[in-house]
Order: C-alpha cells, then sequence, then structure tokens
C-alpha cells in the first residue's frame, strides 16, 4: 500500500521519466562545465576580496533598522485576534486511515501541523507526511495563476489548447496528483 | 659623546604612547556609544503616516480608552492597531467627508489595508509580550510616554537591551494598580504601593537571557 507513494516514475512505461532526467543532468553538467566561471570573478583578487569583506562589515553596523509596516485587517474576521494564534481540530486521510490533527494558525495562514493528544491511533504523534502537509494548506510560493511555459496564461487559452481533440494520442500529456484512498 | 636624542623625545614617546592608548579606547567606545544615540535607537523619531491620525484628539479630546483600538494588548503578543472597520464605526458618522480621512475609506471600500509605519520595533531575535505586562501591572505610559500628548506617535524609551534589563531587575517603581493601565496621568504616590503591587501580583521579570532570547 505505501509503496505507491515513493513508487512514482519509475511506474510510468519503461523508465522513460528516468532517462528523460538523467538526460537532462546529463546535458546541465555538460553546459555548466563548457561556459566556466562567470567573467567577473576573474577581475577580482585576494586583496580587493578582502577589501569589499571589510567594507561590508564595517557598514553593515552602521545602517539604521528598515521601517517595517503595520498592515491591519480593513475588516477582521470573527475570532480572530491578530497576534494570537487560532488551533483547528482536523482529520488527514493517509494510507486509508484517518489520523487526527491539530493545526496552528496564524491570521488564517497554517504554520504548523501536530497529532490530537486526544485521537487514540497517534496520541499526539505526526509523521513525516502530516507535518510536510501544512504546505499543502498554504505555501505562498505556490503558483497562484495558470501557467504555461513558465509564464501566467489564461484559461482561454487553456481551452483553446485542451479543447480540440487530440491526434497524438495524449503523448506527453501527464498528470500529477495527490495520492488518493 | 653628544645624546643620540634630544631632551624632550622622551616626552614625545610618552604622548605618543598615550594617543595611541586613547585613539584605541576611542575606536572601542565610540561605536559603544553610537549604537545607543537615537540616531540606532529610534528614539524621539517622527514617522509619516499614511492617514494623519492624531492620539491627542482621539485619547484626549474623546477619552477613548487605548485597548478599545490596541485590542490585542492584553490577550497576546501584539498590541495591533485596530481594522479599518473599527474607525470607520465613528467616522461614518464624523468628520464623513473630510479628505484627511479620505484614504481611511479607500481603504475600506477597497480591502486594501492602510500601510501604517511602524514605530516601535524590536529585532526577530528578542520575545516580547504585550499581555504578561499588562496583566502584572505595567502601564502603556511606562514603556511608551506620554502618547496622548503626542501629535504623531514617536518611541520615547530606547528599546535597548538595558532599558529591558533595567526594569525587571527593580520593577516596583514602574507598577500600577490593574484598574490604571492606560490612564496616562496615574503616577505611584509611595514607593511602599509598588512593593505592596509586586508583592499583590506576584511579580517575577526574567533577567536570564533565555527570558528574552527564546
Ligand atoms: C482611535 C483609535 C486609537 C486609540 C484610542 C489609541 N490608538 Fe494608538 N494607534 C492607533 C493607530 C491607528 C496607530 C497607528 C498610526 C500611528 O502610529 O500613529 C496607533 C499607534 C500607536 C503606537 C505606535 C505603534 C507603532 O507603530 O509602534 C503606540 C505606542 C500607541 N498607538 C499607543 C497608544 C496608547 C498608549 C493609547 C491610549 C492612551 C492609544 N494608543 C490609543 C489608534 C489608536
Ligand atoms: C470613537 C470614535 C472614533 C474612532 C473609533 C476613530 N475616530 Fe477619528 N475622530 C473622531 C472624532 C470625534 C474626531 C474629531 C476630533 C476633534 O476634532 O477633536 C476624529 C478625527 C479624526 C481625524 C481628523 C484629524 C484630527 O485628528 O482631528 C483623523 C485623521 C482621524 N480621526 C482618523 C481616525 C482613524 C485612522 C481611526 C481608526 C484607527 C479613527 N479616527 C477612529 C472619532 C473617532
Ligand atoms: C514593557 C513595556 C511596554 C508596555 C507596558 C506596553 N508596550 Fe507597547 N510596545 C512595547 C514594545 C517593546 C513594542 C515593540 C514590539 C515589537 O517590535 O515586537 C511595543 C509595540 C506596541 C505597538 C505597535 C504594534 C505592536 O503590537 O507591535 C502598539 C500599538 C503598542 N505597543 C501599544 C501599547 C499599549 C496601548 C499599551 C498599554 C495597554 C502598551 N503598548 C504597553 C513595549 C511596551
Ligand atoms: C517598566 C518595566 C518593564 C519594562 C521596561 C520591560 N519589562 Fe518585561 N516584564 C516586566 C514585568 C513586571 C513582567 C512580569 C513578570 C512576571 O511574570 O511576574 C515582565 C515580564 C517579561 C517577560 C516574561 C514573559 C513570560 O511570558 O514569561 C518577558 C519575555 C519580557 N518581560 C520581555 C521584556 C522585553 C524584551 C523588554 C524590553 C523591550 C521588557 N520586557 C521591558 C516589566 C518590564
Ligand atoms: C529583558 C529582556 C532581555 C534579557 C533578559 C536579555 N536580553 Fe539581550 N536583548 C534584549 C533586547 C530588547 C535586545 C535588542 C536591543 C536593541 O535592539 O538595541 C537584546 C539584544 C541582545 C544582543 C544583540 C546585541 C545588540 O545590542 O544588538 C545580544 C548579543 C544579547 N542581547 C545577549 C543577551 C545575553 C547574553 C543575555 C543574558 C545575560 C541577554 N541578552 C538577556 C533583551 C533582553
Amino acid at each position: 500500500m505505501s509503496d505507491e507513494r515513493h513508487a512514482g516514475g519509475e511506474q510510468d512505461g519503461k523508465g522513460a521519466f528516468r532517462r528523460d532526467r538523467q538526460e537532462l543532468w546529463r546535458r546541465l553538467i555538460e553546459h555548466a562545465s563548457e561556459a566556466g566561471p562567470p567573467e567577473e570573478w576573474e577581475g577580482i583578487g585576494r586583496r580587493d576580496f578582502m577589501k569589499l569583506v571589510g567594507a561590508s562589515v564595517a557598514l553593515a553596523g552602521c545602517s539604521r533598522e528598515p521601517v517595517g509596516k503595520l498592515l491591519p485587517y480593513t475588516v477582521r474576521p470573527v475570532g480572530v485576534t491578530p497576534g494570537v494564534p487560532d488551533h483547528f481540530a482536523t482529520a488527514m486521510a493517509i494510507d486509508g486511515r484517518a489520523v487526527g490533527l491539530i493545526v496552528e494558525s496564524h491570521e488564517g495562514r497554517p504554520t504548523k501541523i501536530e497529532g490530537n493528544p486526544a485521537h487514540p491511533a497517534s496520541l499526539g504523534a505526526a509523521g513525516v507526511f502530516e507535518q510536510a502537509a501544512v504546505l499543502q494548506l498554504y505555501d505562498p510560493s505556490r503558483a497562484g495563476a495558470l501557467r504555461m511555459r513558465g509564464r501566467d496564461a489564461s484559461w482561454e487559452s487553456f481551452c483553446a489548447a485542451f479543447s480540440q481533440p487530440r491526434t497524438d494520442g495524449g503523448e506527453g500529456l501527464r498528470f500529477l496528483l495527490p495520492p488518493d484512498t | 659623546m653628544p645624546a643620540l636624542f634630544p631632551r624632550w623625545s622622551d616626552t614625545a614617546f610618552r604622548i605618543g604612547l598615550g594617543a595611541v592608548a586613547v585613539s584605541l579606547l576611542v575606536l572601542v567606545v565610540g561605536p559603544m556609544i553610537y549604537v545607543r544615540t537615537p540616531y540606532i535607537t529610534g528614539q524621539f523619531f517622527a514617522f509619516d503616516q499614511p492617514v494623519q491620525f492624531d492620539h491627542r484628539h482621539h485619547v484626549q479630546d474623546d477619552g477613548i480608552d487605548c485597548r478599545f483600538c490596541h485590542d490585542g494588548v492584553d490577550k497576546g503578543k501584539r498590541a495591533g492597531v485596530p481594522p479599518t472597520e473599527r474607525c470607520m464605526g465613528c467616522h461614518a458618522q464624523v468628520w464623513r467627508s473630510s479628505v484627511m480621512l479620505e484614504p481611511l475609506r479607500r481603504s475600506f471600500y477597497s480591502g486594501q489595508p492602510i500601510s501604517w509605519n511602524r514605530v516601535h520595533q524590536l529585532p526577530d531575535f528578542v520575545y516580547f509580550d504585550h499581555s504578561i505586562h499588562v496583566a502584572k501591572g505595567v502601564g502603556c505610559a511606562s514603556c511608551h510616554g506620554r502618547v496622548d500628548e503626542m501629535a504623531v506617535v514617536y518611541q520615547s524609551a530606547p528599546l535597548t537591551m538595558g532599558w529591558c534589563l533595567a526594569c525587571h531587575r527593580s520593577p516596583e517603581a514602574n507598577l500600577r494598580p490593574r484598574a490604571e493601565i492606560t490612564n496616562m496621568e496615574w503616577r505611584q504616590t509611595d514607593p511602599a504601593q509598588g512593593r505592596e503591587l509586586a508583592r499583590e501580583y506576584d511579580v517575577r521579570p526574567p533577567t536570564n537571557c533565555t527570558g528574552c532570547h527564546r
């Protein structure tokens, strides 16, 4: 059961995913060794380097703290006191079983997941998958919009690309989905 | 044989040694004094704010309690700044068409927060909690000064480690009954009162490093 989660790429066809990855690495390394170190680096000798380090250390001590900001809510949600975290009891399905969890939330952003001490199976313990699930709930660096070849794209372009019948029989099409129960 | 050095060379040598010693001392002590100047601690520095909010009018003239606006102060770490809707609770009625309140209305209708500049800011490696201080009888005025007389809030205390510790070592002079926490004019009448309160509230502030650097 739990093997499914780790198996990942090797399962598709005859290890095509793995070969792609090796190819990618080979090309990356080749590219890096051809290019050599960036040009500018060669201009800075040991003495210049020491000078720069010295100057930056000296300057670091002289500057004022940058001005911070206080950003209050415009309309504060009921039950939220800024600065006081909330704790919510919830559950998560892992390998077909529900694990009781407590999620710490700061102004609506989940920051930490721990086991629920009242749950008979975990008694308050939480494993790596439970702990890591916090990024599934909230991750500021997660894409907020549709992207195509690394650029933001619109739903219209998505529909345009996927509404016609495919002629290649689904070649190159991949779905990334969380493990399902 | 004539002397190799003239008579005054000893004196010159001593003066030179002295100068070296003094400049070394200045090199060490100078920065120590410099980091404690208001320029670095941010004391007395008045910030421009997006809305010209004036504590004198709201606290003195209108008699609003600090905790009506800074309502996190007795609940947790942060005193907090009130949400726009709370300002609008009054300003939908009073001064409703004033140009000074234009940013307030814009924030309320657009849902974009007012971006106030922080006046008080401790470094991230310091743990500070308002609620414990308020619960043990340390008033706002002891740390923030006469906010009710400030047209623009400024930092009246240096907020250095030495300042925190000075009070933590002997807090008695800065204690007041809990009912007077937000009173800007309250003064202790005699030192016995402070000792009495310290006993009553069981005041034991941390002076070990891990109390504030967790
Ligand atoms: C009507 C609401 C209101 C009341 C009442 C009020 N304040 Fe404020 N206070 C604000 C707002 C808004 C700010 C942010 C703008 C600023 O810094 O001037 C602020 C800022 C402050 C700051 C500076 C925060 C920072 O940036 O570090 C302090 C300190 C402060 N208030 C203390 C007090 C004290 C003490 C009282 C009671 C005597 C009080 N306030 C009453 C609304 C209020
Ligand atoms: C309890 C009601 C009340 C609340 C809450 C309130 N105000 Fe006021 N405000 C007033 C009154 C009354 C005046 C007129 C004061 C005067 O002229 O004496 C005023 C005046 C002002 C002015 C005009 C300039 C001045 O100080 O005279 C500004 C700007 C202002 N308020 C901003 C705010 C902001 C920002 C908030 C929210 C943090 C806020 N107010 C919350 C009642 C309130
Ligand atoms: C023991 C000293 C102390 C007392 C007492 C105190 N404050 Fe503060 N206050 C601070 C310090 C230190 C900061 C900066 C906190 C930070 O940067 O984390 C601060 C920050 C603030 C801020 C800025 C917003 C925030 O929460 O960081 C406001 C508003 C404020 N205080 C209001 C009050 C009010 C109102 C009272 C009285 C009920 C009060 N304070 C009592 C020391 C104190
Ligand atoms: C005017 C007096 C005063 C000043 C100034 C002051 N404190 Fe305190 N502090 C107290 C008192 C009183 C207590 C309560 C001790 C107790 O729990 O009995 C306290 C408690 C604390 C605690 C313990 C909180 C806890 O949860 O155990 C911390 C941390 C703390 N102060 C940090 C600071 C820092 C950081 C500063 C400086 C920015 C500061 N204090 C400035 C009086 C002061
Ligand atoms: C009452 C709270 C408190 C206690 C106790 C405390 N500190 Fe600090 N410490 C502070 C504050 C506040 C600052 C930030 C000062 C500033 O920004 O100027 C600080 C800053 C520092 C710094 C950074 C140097 C600087 O000035 O920026 C060091 C190092 C440090 N503390 C070490 C210690 C050690 C070691 C102890 C134990 C002997 C200790 N602290 C106990 C509150 C405390």
